[in-house]
């Protein structure tokens, strides 16, 4: 590296917009474009469905260019400028977002610049929507609803996705994690354009939003700029609910469910006992690491390379909810095998037979992690959001230090708590 | 060893960025790009062989017909070492590996943060020794029957698959890049050992790298690299093409599978044998160009799909070229194919009698300028980008001018030349 990497890394200047809004800016001039991402939170629940449509039934038109054709062409114009929106979940929160990405001016021809017109464009498409009599128009709400619900039918035709969200659904069955960001067809019903029109109003006034910046910009410019986009933002400070306690496993339970597909997708369930701000938080991270977070991970030496028994298998952490999810696609007939052999190496993790090699490994390949995702705006962005909504420092240099102090036993203390709550299977027909 | 001839230098004034590019006395191309402040580092070693490449012969010798997926299998067995598989050592260093597989090539590749060399050093090792024995050939077989029967159930990779079954005739093109478990069982590791000896000689290699590295001693350590194994001369390696007719094999392939949305593409087959270099990037990029401004989203015929709810936002429009041959291909998730594909043939005569006008070929070329700058963020992309054109002899540089050459008159004469009614084909899958 040169010596001038690290003083260009910057995180986030953050300046607090009303009692619930953040706007945070970084100066970044190793790319050649800005990167914009708005976010609103909410809590998850029976509603995720019809709080998607919103970002959707904005991206349709504004007053000023009132369908989806005449955006896309002012995008165009805009050299490219790229909108999209979309959502996600972070524990027990529901993440509906827009992102807009457009090169910075000084990478235009002379005489062209972008900047002012982006940033009007987002403020247009929140703030000035294409309405009919102050409602957006029907004929858009009734294809947004459409789609949407196309979109959760659809949401089987990823069988791991669908594998992974079956075993959340089943294992936290009261818990608030349990509701997929895309939300259920049902909350689709009795939908129509005043009551979607509402919503947005609703959001846009009351929803804490999260700005994320990064650009070739001084900062201080940029929050003059940005500022207008929060107009009418008054979320207050208990917007959200409470944060909900996460549980320990009580009997382990199964599940098998069949589809027509050819390879069976082996979903297990830990319950950690380790929320966000626990001492073992990175400890857990680590043994995750040294599980299946990785291609030196054990499930991939020994359950995929070993012992051939899948091409795909990985682990994942939460420390949102209190979970450890293991996932692998298997060879029907060999199911019981690979969930043998997996609970085999969470066996051997537990009692801290992995070695040296393996515990500095994973370290290592967390420490690189992290120092990579400064250098995507995206998912620096993702990383400050997901920090702050858990009540965690966003520094990664923090981050890094923390993990840094994990000890070999710190890692067998947070196994220790680790217990199996649920194993799904979503199996191949014939091997009913 | 040492370098032969001096570096060339292909940059872009619009883009800001150069590739520094220089011919090993080994016979393998090495290429550095630059890229200041960014903390991560990638590096590939990519050789020209992929899964088209499926018959040749070595100085004029018998003729080598290769079965399916053996490109593909040769990537996987490249990791194995005689005392442990590439993935521990890069792990060691803290690196992040992998590899892929596509038609034209097949790719090793990392990224680090730190211990560039130490990495660079380890994947110019791996990748040029070899260790297929018949046991560790056998085992993989399992694996890689896990990964086919992944893709079996992805209904985005069938839907893909099938469109190329239905437009190829002949051309390997069409066959799966993993192949089927069939095909793959026939391998056995004389015939990896093969295939080695004939594509993984450094003349039919690349090694790329781009990061926050300084350009001389990149140079210097890859000469170092590249020297240390004596492959010997170039072998003489013909790879025998197969000829394909312009006329598509069939007309359209269904399939069923267990999805919630049916998934639709349409598209046309381009032969061009002979067409190389820069030539070939043209017509890839006014391709691009028609394809969206026929079939994108500020389109009116997108507009009027949309209004008749039989589309959303995956609808989408791509051209892939590959040597001798090329394709479109138009579609997404539809609830409703076989209205779709007749709406789009219906619209389709007025569409090409009324061509394409200036105003929207402008735009597009704003939007792909935009779209360039956008995709020279991603070190990936750059390199990915890079190889892809230097193995079609082209430059990827030369794209921005390119574009900006385009005229009218050749968009609207490659409309009407590669949009044939009559050529369409076209693949469904629906609910089972």
């Amino acid at each position: 590296m040169t010596d001038s990497a690290a003083d260009l890394i910057s995180g986030f200047e953050t300046r607090q917009v009303g009692q619930s809004g953040q706007l945070h800016v970084r100066s970044e001039n190793r790319r050649k474009t800005s990167h914009l991402n708005l976010t609103w939170i909410a809590d998850l629940g029976p509603h995720n469905a019809r709080r998607c449509l919103i970002p959707a039934c904005l991206l349709r038109g504004t007053q000023q260019h009132p369908s989806q054709r005449e955006l896309n062409r002012r995008s165009e114009q805009l050299w490219g400028l790229s909108t999209s929106s979309s959502t996600h979940r972070s524990g027990q929160r529901h993440l509906f977002s827009i992102t807009a990405e457009f090169p910075d001016d000084a990478n235009l021809p002379e005489g062209e610049a972008v900047l002012e017109d982006a940033i009007d464009f987002l403020w247009q498409l929140i703030h000035e929507p294409h309405l009919v009599n102050e409602v957006f128009p029907s004929d858009i709400v009734e294809s947004e609803i459409l789609q949407h619900r196309r979109l959760i039918e659809g949401a089987i035709d990823n069988k791991a996705a669908w594998a992974q969200q079956r075993c959340m659904e089943e294992a936290c069955f009261d818990e608030p994690w349990r509701f997929h960001h895309l939300g259920k067809t049902d909350d689709l019903e009795g939908l129509d354009n005043i009551e979607m029109t509402r919503r947005w109003r609703d959001v846009v006034e009351n929803n804490p939003l999260h700005v994320h910046f990064s650009g070739n910009l001084d900062p201080e410019e940029v929050f003059g700029r940005l500022e207008r986009l929060f107009s009418g933002n008054k979320a207050s400070k208990d917007a959200l609910a409470e944060p909900c306690a996460i549980r320990a496993s009580e009997n382990p339970r199964e599940l098998t469910e069949y589809a027509k597909v050819q390879q069976a997708n082996l979903i297990m369930a830990l319950r950690t006992m380790v929320s966000r701000g626990h001492h073992l938080e990175e400890p857990l991270m680590i043994a995750n690491g040294i599980l299946g977070g990785f291609a030196h991970s054990r499930l991939f030496t020994q359950v995929r390379e070993k012992e051939s028994l899948c091409y795909s298998i990985h682990s994942n952490v939460d420390n949102n909810t209190g979970l450890m999810t293991i996932g692998s696609g298997v060879d029907g007939d060999a199911a019981d095998r690979a969930r043998e052999s997996i609970l085999e190496q969470v066996e051997f993790v537990k009692a801290g037979k992995f070695s040296d090699e393996e515990f500095g490994m994973t370290m290592s390949a967390w420490d690189s992690r992290l120092r990579m995702v400064q250098d995507s705006p995206g998912a620096l962005a993702d990383f400050d959001l997901r920090s702050r909504i858990s009540k965690r420092d966003p520094s990664i240099e923090a981050l890094r230090s923390r993990i840094a102090g994990v000890k070999r036993e710190d890692v067998v203390e947070a196994m220790e708590l680790l217990h199996l709550d649920m194993t799904y299977l979503l199996a191949p027909e014939e091997t009913n | 060893m040492s370098w032969t001839g001096d570096p060339t230098v292909l940059e872009n004034s619009t883009l800001q960025e150069r590739v520094v590019e220089r011919v090993h006395s080994s016979g393998a191309t090495v290429a550095f790009c630059h890229k200041p402040g960014y903390l991560r580092k990638y590096a590939c070693f990519t050789t020209n062989f992929g899964s088209v490449d499926d018959r040749f012969r070595i100085g004029g010798g018998s003729e080598v017909s290769l079965p399916d997926g053996v490109a593909h299998f040769l990537e996987h067995k490249m990791f194995e070492g005689e005392k442990e598989d590439a993935f521990q050592e890069f792990s060691r260093l803290g690196a992040s590996a992998n590899a892929f597989t596509g038609f034209n090539g097949t790719s090793y590749l990392f990224s680090c943060t730190d211990q560039f060399y130490s990495c660079l050093s380890h994947l110019v090792r791996f990748v040029q020794s070899p260790h297929f024995t018949p046991e560790n050939v056998e085992k993989e077989k399992g694996i890689i029957g896990q990964e086919i029967r992944m893709y079996e159930d992805m209904p985005g990779w069938r839907v893909y698959f099938n469109l190329l079954e239905a437009m190829y005739e002949n051309h390997p093109v069409s066959k799966d890049i993993a192949g089927t478990e069939e095909s793959i069982s026939g391998i056995t590791s004389p015939l990896l050992d093969d295939c080695w000896s004939a594509f993984y000689h450094p003349s039919n290699m690349i090694l790329f790298a781009v990061g926050d590295e300084s350009e001389e001693e990149f140079f210097e350590q890859a000469d170092r690299l590249l020297s240390e194994k004596d492959l010997g001369p170039a072998p003489l390696l013909e790879k025998i093409a197969t000829s394909e007719e312009l006329d598509p094999a069939k007309t359209e392939i269904r399939q069923e599978m267990h999805v919630g949305r049916s998934k639709l593409l349409m598209g046309w087959k381009d032969v061009h044998p002979g067409l190389s270099g820069k030539e070939m990037m043209h017509k890839e990029l006014l391709t691009d160009l028609v394809l969206e401004c026929v079939f994108g989203q500020s389109g009116e015929l997108f507009e009027k799909l949309q209004t008749a709810n039989l589309v959303d936002d995956s609808f989408g429009a791509s051209y892939m070229i590959y040597g001798d041959v090329g394709h479109s291909a138009i579609g997404g998730d539809v609830a409703e194919p076989d209205q779709v594909r007749d709406f789009i043939l219906e619209e389709l005569p007025a569409i090409l009698a009324k061509g394409i006008c200036t105003e929207d070929i402008d735009r597009q070329r704003r939007a792909a300028t935009g779209q360039l700058l956008r995709s020279f963020n991603s070190l990936e992309n750059i390199a990915g980008s890079y190889c892809s054109a230097r193995f079609l002899g082209s430059n990827p540089f030369e794209v921005v001018d390119l574009v900006n050459k385009i005229q009218s008159e050749e968009v609207v004469e490659r409309l009407r030349e590669h949009i044939h009614p009559d050529r369409m084909v076209c693949s469904i899958i629906s609910p089972a």
